[in-house]
């Protein structure tokens, strides 16, 4: 009776066509409309991002363990922190999820062939490409000093000689555009290509998430775009919109900016949010807790970005009835958060947690995205904040939330796909410790750094006092930064050892119930023959471990959903 | 084993056939189907243009407050505004013009009908862009009595510029309109495009008429 569709759920694999092999040759990568393989070359181009960000990060820090400085001038410092931030936001943490990893996935989840217009994001793909260059111009065109917001009077100062602000701020432009495509894209592809049974609230909440950063990305980047644009034209022909020599306002530029710029936080934090769901439920292998929850969450946090932007000007000036709004809307977002935060951990409560690599990831999360966000509460609070504001605080806490949440997700989610993406198992030993140095040396880094800024060191100083008790912490800091470099070059290490000699992965290795563990490691170049049935994703209780496939394949004791459609 | 140059189904039966932009290409690497029907893909489409417009609304928005909080600052802004170049009243007249034509071009059912209308958009397009370059010279000459007061001047170069560069960008799906009607390729897929393309014009006309206004505010 139960002749199980095995193959929909396991299949060992022996798959002649995959997405990787289907065609060959470069060209037939560069101009590709398949998602995966769009996905996989935004992931490669982010990491490569990652990397040039990184080398920068590591710079700044070796430059703080001597009070007056250990390796650069001042200007060169300025400069290091500058492309720092601005690749790492630009380039790396805001396409990191949506655009490789949700490229590839989203689809696949969805049952669909591909995103609703697969030549509009190829078409993102270069323009992304084309931004890149754009900051690459920037460093051999004198570079750029003026932090990854582009404050006035920095930017406009034409005296400063920094040749690079301009191409950076058009690369910023053009980034800005893949991003809303990518956006758009996948409004469309989500509301049009669910496969029949997915209602809204089946979807996996990997999606929601993707969904509510996509709303913002549609509705925040344009503004950010349009100040860009303005800034590059006030600088190059003395406008002097945001020039107050010129009678023009730099408040509205920090108004304006900050209002893509906030939300902007929340595209890259959601699609963690999003994965890190998805992790917990997998890997603890029970139903996820409060879903509807979840995915209104996602829902709140995008709303409520759009009206916390003033809490980034507390002591720029702005009205006080402004700025006590701003406090206590910023508070707000902290229920959201939390409604997350304690569904996460109601879902492990009583869960079989299997310790995988990605799992490790997700609790990872949790640990550091709590004290990033309960940090935020101090800067969110007047009295609190104005002694904080610019001082190394807000840099602990914008890293816990930035790159210790985000970052990290995207790492975990790298981990979780990575069988789907490749087709080939990692060593589990050598990620967990990675995962070990990555989690101590990124506490070590920006825990220090909280210590440093309540005791008032400022950030983006290329030296401080001697006497002022900041050195150790600094040391320390700079220590766990090289930590977390060795937990990456670790991690970089084995992924690409697992390409030539990892264990050929199962469909379904970690016992996932979304769609995309129901095709082959990696998919075939439609993903799905005909579109697959949908039941619960998160229902795990019909999958079981089969020793001879390694992974997990569909009980037979239990009807698949396909037997049912077709009875 | 690969299959490099294996040709996949890409049309389902019943629709369109390909117009120069869908079927496989000879890598294999062509659009998937990912609808079902041509119905639902222009459908798709329709939202994903209306997002865009969305998109651009928040652009467009942020100029209007821009331009709104300069304006509203008395020590920024002139008691009395220099009287604004008249030939943004024939750009108007031209871009209202241009919404009309291309209602026209949306009832178009043969490549014929749709050439003539569609020439004639294309070219309003471009008088409205050469009446725009023309106002902006105007405003030059005129600008120079004012030399302190910078920012009014380069102001509406700034508005009027962002909205001349999104006319600019819409010469693009009108060029490929003509190019098809020209063609003789006029199925459904190209009557779904003008219908786009028309409601991009339209929001472009929408947002200069609202500028206009925002510029002639006292």
């Amino acid at each position: 009776m139960s002749t199980v569709d095995a193959s929909k759920t396991s299949g060992p694999a022996p798959v002649t066509d995959n997405y990787l092999t289907h065609t060959r040759g470069v060209w037939s990568w560069l101009f590709t409309l398949d998602h995966k393989r769009i996905g996989l070359m935004y992931l490669v181009s982010v990491l490569g991002s990652f990397f040039l960000g990184g080398i920068m990060a590591l710079l700044v820090r070796t430059q703080l363990l001597t009070p007056e400085g250990l390796i650069m001038d001042q200007d060169q410092y300025n400069q290091v922190f500058t492309l720092h931030g601005a690749i790492m936001v630009f380039l790396v943490i805001i396409p990191s999820i949506p655009a490789a990893l949700g490229n590839f996935v989203l689809p696949i989840m969805l049952g669909a062939k591909d995103v609703a217009f697969p030549r509009l994001n190829l078409f993102s793909y270069w323009l992304w490409i084309v931004g890149a260059l754009c900051f690459v111009l920037a460093l051999f065109t004198g570079g750029l000093d003026t932090g990854w917001t582009f404050y006035t009077p920095y930017s406009i100062d034409t005296g400063s000689a920094m040749g690079g602000v301009i191409p950076a701020l058009t690369g910023v432009f053009i980034l800005g555009f893949a991003s809303i495509f990518t956006g758009m894209n996948f409004v469309v592809t989500i509301h049009r290509l669910r496969p029949p049974g997915m209602t809204w609230f089946r979807m996996p909440l990997f999606l929601w998430s993707i969904y509510a950063t996509a709303i913002i990305q549609v509705l925040a980047t344009p503004v950010l775009g349009i100040t860009l644009a303005l800034l590059a034209v006030e600088r190059a022909f003395g406008i002097g919109i945001f020039n107050p020599a010129l009678g023009g306002d730099p408040v509205l530029y920090q108004h304006f900016f900050w209002f893509y710029s906030h939300p902007a936080v929340y595209i890259m934090i959601l699609p963690g949010m999003g994965i890190i769901s998805d992790l917990i439920a997998v890997h603890s292998h029970r139903h996820i807790f409060g879903y509807s929850f979840i995915a209104w969450s996602s829902v709140a946090i995008a709303v409520f970005s759009f009206l916390v932007w003033g809490h980034h000007m507390f002591t720029s000036g702005q009205s006080e009835l402004v700025t006590v709004v701003f406090s206590f809307i910023t508070f707000s977002v902290a229920i959201p958060s939390a409604v997350k935060v304690f569904n996460w951990l109601a879902t492990m409560y009583k869960g079989t947690i299997s310790w995988n690599t990605p799992m490790l990831y997700g609790m990872g999360f949790i640990f550091i995205f709590t004290i990033g966000g309960l940090t935020g509460l101090h800067l969110g609070t007047l009295g609190t904040d104005v002694h904080l504001h610019d001082t190394y605080f807000v840099v602990a806490h914008f890293h816990y939330v930035m790159m210790g949440s985000a970052l990290i997700a995207f790492i975990g989610g790298i981990h979780h796909w990575w069988p789907k993406m490749t087709g080939r198992m990692y060593s589990e030993l050598w990620g967990r410790i990675a995962f070990t140095l990555v989690f101590i040396g990124f506490n070590l880094t920006f825990f220090s750094q909280f210590m440093l800024g309540s005791q008032g060191m400022p950030r983006r100083y290329a030296s401080y006092p001697e006497d002022a008790g900041f050195q150790l912490y600094h040391i320390l800091s700079t220590c766990g930064s090289y930590v977390l470099a060795l937990g990456f070059f670790i991690t970089a290490g084995y992924l690409i050892q697992s390409l030539i000699g990892g264990r050929r992965a199962p469909a379904n290795p970690w016992g996932g119930r979304s769609l995309e563990w129901q095709c082959t490691s990696p998919p075939p170049h439609d993903n799905f023959a005909e579109a697959p049935t949908v039941g619960d994703c998160y229902d795990f209780s019909v999958l079981r471990w089969d020793e001879n496939e390694q992974g997990y394949v569909w009980r037979e004791d239990v009807s698949h959903p396909a037997n049912e459609a077709h009875t | 084993m690969p299959r490099p140059d294996m040709p996949r189904p890409t049309m389902t039966p019943g629709t369109d056939p390909p117009s120069g932009r869908t079927g496989p290409s000879s890598r294999g690497t062509g659009p998937r189907n990912v609808f079902a029907t041509e119905a639902q893909r222009a459908s798709a489409s329709r939202f994903g243009l209306v997002l865009f417009l969305i998109t651009l609304a928040m652009l467009f928005g942020a100029v209007m407050v821009l331009l709104l909080v300069l304006r509203l600052d008395d020590a920024l802004w002139p008691e009395t505004m220099p009287p604004l170049p008249w030939q943004i009243w024939l750009s108007t007249a031209v871009l209202v013009l241009e919404s009309a034509v291309l209602v026209r071009c949306c009832r178009a059912e043969t490549a014929q009908q749709a050439k003539g209308v569609l020439w004639m958009a294309l070219a309003l397009a471009v008088v409205f862009l050469g009446s725009q370059v023309w106002a902006w010279c105007t405003w030059y000459g005129a600008g120079s009595p004012m030399p302190e007061r910078e920012l009014v001047t380069s102001g509406f170069y700034v508005v009027t510029g962002v909205h001349a560069a999104h006319v600019l960008g819409g010469l693009v799906p009108l060029g490929m309109l003509v190019w098809f009607a020209t063609g003789d390729v006029w199925a459904d897929r190209q009557r779904s495009q003008v219908r786009l393309t028309s409601w991009y014009w339209h929001f472009l006309d929408v947002v200069w008429v609202l500028l206009v206004v925002l510029l002639l505010l006292q």
